[in-house]
């Protein structure tokens, strides 16, 4: 098994660096406009957008765009530090099983003496591990860039941003194992994973602004994820962490089971 | 012992109803080289493929080494080198560290005699597979099939894209593994190559299994076609030869397949007035139509 975990790290190699290096542009960007964001009248700019255009993204106050907690979360890792990880995630995941019978390798990897169920967990292992990295390389990134231009952020905040955003990684990375199982192709694995994330993403924007969805939040991955919250109040919400957990589980699970009894 | 054995192992895929393997009742015996013969489409991957575990049948059982292809999967594939039918390896990778990423899975790999596979191939290792011609894919794939001298090999086409230098090259390598005990079942649909290589063969057309033959009797049959090319027109009656199983009238001649030894029909077609004779082997699906209808 370990061959197949160091051959999936060496051929996601270039990705992972090319996402790494757009990560870390994108926050540097960010972080480095805060400071000229916060001398402007933040204030008078946001009461003149609509109340249901902040609550659409996730703010609620003109607090939240400006504090770094808040303009980190609104700007980059509400959403898009999420959409951008889910593209990776749903590709390396697409790629274990899918990927190989699209490319038609699976047949003289599974005719070698490896049970399903190991060459399924090693395919799927580097991607965990690299979007784990993704996640650890970011967060990183964003305490280094705060440090640079003297802005105040809370290391526990990060470490709380941090472990629940990888979670939440791991928990997407557990539905996109489940779809690899059933698809015969990469691509419909990373359409289907990142619809799914948008479709999360839409429920919870719309509970935010529409009173009779606000129940339906609860059926949102995003409602286990508010980075804003995470940054700010500096602790980890372990039911949450154990319902992400359990997605991952679960999804990897199925997966499994199902990549067992396919015929390929 | 027997090294494989199928008992009416049945696959009909979803969303046929056509039956792509009917009611398979094989037994290789440990040792034998083993040719699987019959057109495309008969089921001789598909055999292969349930063998191997990739897909499931839909009745009946297939034991390797005495163990159920499906609940001991593991243990049998242990055992097995693996050549498919059309070669799709990890593209990024170069020859040697294919070798190395496949010598992962395996146990006692023999380095000497590996060296020796890829000397004799003549295979640049260091070019990416993606760089390397449908011949080199193909003897890169039979290397990784060989070399821990696995006790069963099973091969679907495996001369396909080699060029007949290579071919000989194949051939002697599969008759040596011999020597290590090892059993092949290998598929085909070149008449040539079976009986060159084959201690038995197995006939399948339409998934099923139509005859099994001894190497030896299947070359006494001796199957020909002639072509006789002339311009006259001969009675019917004077083709009415011991041998002469099939007739037909062409645009140039006469169309001919024959069975056994030629000579008394080569005798007696010589009063003719024939101005060429060509004498080749017949296609499979001609020696299918004719004799394992």
């Amino acid at each position: 098994m370990i061959n197949i975990v160091i051959q999936k790290i060496k051929e996601q190699r270039n990705g992972i660096i090319y996402y790494a290096a757009g990560l870390f542009g994108y926050t540097w960007l960010l972080i480095s406009m805060f400071p000229t964001m916060q001398k402007a009248d933040m204030e008078q700019l946001t009461r003149s957008m609509p109340e249901e255009f902040m609550k659409f993204f996730g703010g609620d106050s003109f607090m939240t765009y400006s504090k770094i907690e808040g303009f980190l979360s609104l700007e980059y890792l509400g959403f898009f530090f999420i959409l951008i990880i889910t593209f990776y995630v749903g590709s390396s995941a697409g790629s274990a099983v899918a990927g190989s019978i699209e490319k038609r390798t699976i047949d003289f990897d599974l005719s070698q003496p490896i049970s399903r169920t190991r060459y399924a967990l090693g395919s799927f292992i580097p991607g965990l591990i690299l979007s784990a990295f993704l996640v650890l390389f970011n967060a990183f990134t964003i305490w280094v860039l705060c440090e640079a231009y003297h802005i105040d952020i809370s290391n526990k905040g990060i470490l709380a941003f941090m472990v629940t955003a990888i979670f939440f990684i791991w928990a997407i990375y557990g539905i996109a194992a489940f779809f690899t199982s059933i698809f015969k192709s990469k691509l419909s694995v990373v359409l289907t994973t990142v619809v799914l994330t948008l479709g999360f993403y839409l429920l919870t924007s719309l509970s935010n602004i529409i009173d009779k969805l606000k129940d339906y939040n609860h059926y949102s991955l995003f409602y286990l994820y508010n980075p804003q919250k995470l940054l700010l109040g500096t602790t980890i919400t372990w039911n949450h962490i154990a319902i992400l957990a359990a997605i991952l589980i679960v999804g990897l699970v199925s997966s499994i089971v199902i990549f067992n009894k396919k015929n390929l | 012992m027997n090294i494989i054995e199928t008992k009416n192992l049945t696959k009909i895929y979803h969303g046929t109803t056509n039956k792509a393997l009917n009611k398979l009742n094989l037994e290789v015996i440990e040792g034998e080289i083993f040719g699987f013969i019959g057109p495309n489409g008969a089921g001789k991957s598909t055999t292969i493929r349930l063998l191997l575990d990739l897909i499931r049948p839909t009745a009946g059982n297939a034991e390797i080494f005495g163990f159920d292809v499906n609940k001991k999967s593991l243990k049998v594939r242990q055992g097995i080198g693996y050549l498919p039918g059309e070669i799709f390896l990890p593209e990024s990778m170069t020859g040697i560290e294919c070798i190395h990423y496949y010598s992962g899975f395996k146990k006692n790999i023999d380095s000497a005699y590996l060296n020796s596979l890829l000397k004799r191939f003549d295979l640049n290792t260091k070019k990416k597979i993606r760089e390397y011609s449908k011949g080199n894919k193909q003897k890169l794939a039979i290397v990784l099939a060989l070399m821990n001298k696995s006790k069963l090999l099973l091969l679907d086409e495996p001369t396909s894209g080699l060029d007949p230098m290579n071919q000989q090259e194949f051939y002697s390598i599969i008759l040596e593994t011999k020597k290590w005990g090892a059993t092949t079942f290998f598929s085909t649909h070149i008449l040539e190559e079976a009986q060159k290589l084959c201690d038995r063969v197995g006939i399948i057309k339409e998934g099923k299994l139509v005859k099994i033959e001894n190497i030896e009797e299947f070359k006494q049959k001796n199957i020909r076609e002639m072509h006789l090319e002339t311009s006259d027109s001969i009675p019917l009656s004077h083709f009415q030869i011991p041998g002469i199983e099939k007739v037909e009238r062409t645009t140039t001649g006469y169309h001919i397949i024959t069975i056994g030894p030629n000579a008394e029909i080569i005798k007696k077609i010589s009063h003719e007035h024939i101005t060429d004779i060509k004498i080749a082997e017949p296609s499979l699906e001609e020696i299918f139509m004719h004799f394992y209808k």
